[in-house]
């Protein structure tokens, strides 16, 4: 361990050895978390001075119905960004060192049906998206949403540092290349701090 | 050797197309095309806070001051492309290297000797500082320490090896120990997984469960069926 972010890479090594069997085979069926808008408490704890950098664990979209719990992923072997290993929860970026940008990563579909990100599509700009941390929950509202191509995915505007406080939410959009077991393209929405 | 005999041939023979240096290694730090590959793609948040000068004592560098390093590497022809931007860091910059805005090997709270020099931003016209291109080694940096520069025999995989123990900067005439500083770190290559393709009506032995969660779900799935 050579410093912070080899701490980092080392924690993720048997995250990175769960979630290389894929984002297919084998994963129990999704379903959709129930809409849960957050709580009277926790409305209560939203605030403007969170520290950006502090660990995300969970995440909420009341305007469709995603409250789901966030898991650290990291980057697979084969260079690409892990997935969430399981449908029904979306993950966070952990190496994105001390970027301000909050890098949420979520499945549109398991094999059996929706999953948590399956309504990402219907978000507009206005929306809120909650980042819960620690005691308190940031609060940001949405900019813009983009369809890219995978195979011009714009990693330095989703995964590149930015002293920004944002969120980039990621899920999977276009045509299904049955041959590939994947979607043509990645939906990227873009928030920023509310 | 292989290797190495062929990208000492190639830097050689761009060299010699962009004209002869004044009196340096006419052979190295060549400005190339972007490749159509990479191996491996890193990014730094810059700060103040990060700098430490030479015997690594914290020395914060230009208040307020932020930049961003993105960098992509194809490690197998020793190529790497830059996108900085500066945004409140003030020129004139100065180094003792080549130039002022580098790529060092130290570990974070660490000083380290600079590997690679890149052309420092210059106003973008928005308020930032932008320096962006790509650049084939060997890489040479002006700072020669033992008899040799810096940049001798580093090559760019030592970076995918270890990113963490490499950090990015640039250095001003006020803020010579560096105006902001940051570690590398990767980041994730190509498009993101996230489907598995349930939803498309191309799972047929799933079918009979995807209507279930469909149902389930308030027609969702319909729904963008019908939109494709």
């Amino acid at each position: 361990m050579r410093g912070p972010d080899r701490g980092i890479r080392t924690l993720l090594i048997p995250v990175a050895a769960l979630l290389l069997a894929g984002c297919a085979a084998g994963i129990p069926p999704a379903v959709p978390p129930a809409s849960s808008p957050p709580t009277g408490d926790l409305r209560a704890s939203i605030t403007d001075a969170g520290d950006p950098r502090t660990e995300p664990v969970a995440v909420r979209i009341p305007a469709i119905g995603v409250d789901s719990p966030l898991d650290p992923l990291g980057i697979a072997a084969d260079g690409t960004a892990e997935v969430p290993v399981d449908h029904a929860r979306a993950g966070w970026f952990a190496g994105g060192g001390r970027s301000s940008a909050t890098v949420l990563l979520g499945h549109v579909d398991s094999r059996s049906g929706p999953a948590v990100f399956f309504r990402l599509r219907e978000v507009a700009p206005g929306d809120a998206v909650e980042v819960v941390r620690g005691g308190t929950v940031d609060r940001y509202v949405v900019e813009r949403t983009e369809q890219v191509s995978k195979d011009a995915f714009p990693t330095f505007a989703v995964f590149g540092a930015t002293a920004d406080d944002v969120v980039r939410l990621v899920t999977c959009a276009g045509d299904f290349d049955r041959g590939a077991r994947s979607y043509t393209d990645n939906l990227v929405v873009h928030a920023r701090r509310g | 050797m292989r290797r190495s005999l062929r990208l000492a041939t190639v830097a050689t023979l761009s060299a010699g197309l962009v004209g002869l240096g004044a009196g340096t290694a006419a052979a190295q730090d060549v400005e190339v095309a972007e490749p159509a590959t990479f191996t491996s793609m890193f990014t730094a948040m810059a700060t103040p806070d990060m700098v430490v000068n030479n015997d690594g004592v914290a020395t914060p560098g230009e208040a307020g001051a932020t930049g961003t390093f993105h960098y992509r590497i194809n490690s197998e022809t020793e190529v790497i492309c830059y996108d900085i931007t500066l945004d409140g860091v003030t020129p004139p910059y100065q180094s003792p290297a080549r130039t002022a805005t580098h790529i060092h090997e130290g570990d974070a709270g660490r000083a380290g000797p600079p590997r690679i020099a890149f052309p420092n931003p210059e106003d973008a016209g928005d308020g930032t500082l932008r320096s962006e291109g790509c650049l084939q080694g060997p890489f040479t940096t002006g700072i020669m320490a033992n008899g040799s520069d810096t940049g001798t025999g580093f090559t760019l995989a030592r970076i995918e090896a270890d990113p963490a123990s490499f950090f990015t900067d640039t250095h001003t005439s006020t803020f010579t120990a560096g105006a902001v500083r940051g570690q590398l770190t990767e980041v994730p290559m190509g498009g993101v997984e996230t489907g598995a393709g349930g939803t498309t009506g191309t799972e047929p032995a799933l079918a009979a469960l995807a209507i279930g969660t469909t149902v389930a779900a308030g027609g969702y799935a319909l729904r963008r069926r019908a939109r494709s």
